[in-house]
């Protein structure tokens, strides 16, 4: 089993009532997947723009997860 | 010079007290090669949006990604002009008041140019680079999530 941790902020964290969860995966996965499981499981995200950080950097294109991992949904910034 | 530090903290709790912009000078004085501060301070605005006034801004980060973008910001501009001899960010987590600061980015350097295109710099890269995220709370109580141009 691999433990993803999925961290929520701003806006994201309100849409989805929810600063984290953790999700099992049975295998090897990638972050399309987890992310298709989310919109499936929170239609408020799609309505949403955000990035996805994988491990805290942030990803252009869908990446392997072979590891318990953390995925972030960061919503637009606004520092400053 | 050690111009390569490690990753500083950069967020207090709440607005940032004038007091601290003052404290900062002095504590650069010791410093006799710098010939200029350039001092960006970020304070929220009280829009008015919708007939509706923004009385603060909640801000939250993911602060570890925050405090890494936050210290590349600086690392590159460092990279950038030699003249820099040191810069230094504090933002505001929290509840910030309209009026209150909630942000102060100070840069140094030897001369004056430096200090100028540095600071704009590192502040338009805090901006679009560092993971922080703010809810403008109107005086009515309601809300609506920031977002930087």
């Amino acid at each position: 089993m691999i433990k993803v941790e999925i961290r929520y902020f701003g806006m994201i964290a309100e849409a989805v009532s929810l600063t984290n969860e953790e999700i099992l995966l049975e295998e090897e996965s990638s972050t399309d997947a987890v992310l298709e499981y989310l919109y499936k499981k929170y239609a408020a995200l799609k309505e949403k723009r955000f990035e996805v950080a994988l491990n805290q950097k942030i990803i252009t294109k869908n990446e392997l997860i072979t590891s318990a991992c953390e995925i972030a949904i960061l919503p637009p910034f606004a520092g400053g | 010079m050690d111009k390569t530090k490690k990753i500083k903290n950069i967020f207090v709790q709440g607005a940032i007290p004038a007091e601290k912009v003052a404290t900062m000078i002095t504590n650069h004085q010791c410093k006799t090669n710098i010939g200029a501060h350039d001092i960006f301070l970020g304070q929220v605005r009280a829009d008015e949006i919708d007939g509706k006034v923004v009385s603060a801004i909640d801000f939250t980060a993911h602060e570890e990604m925050a405090l890494q973008a936050a210290h590349d910001v600086k690392e590159a501009i460092f990279a950038k002009y030699p003249d820099m001899t040191c810069s230094h960010i504090v933002h505001s987590l929290g509840e910030v008041k309209a009026g209150e600061l909630c942000m102060i980015v100070f840069v140094s350097s030897g001369h004056r140019d430096t200090s100028f295109k540095a600071c704009r710099e590192m502040v338009e890269g805090i901006k679009s680079s560092v993971a922080i995220f703010g809810k403008e709370i109107f005086e009515n109580g309601e809300h609506q999530w920031k977002e930087n141009s």
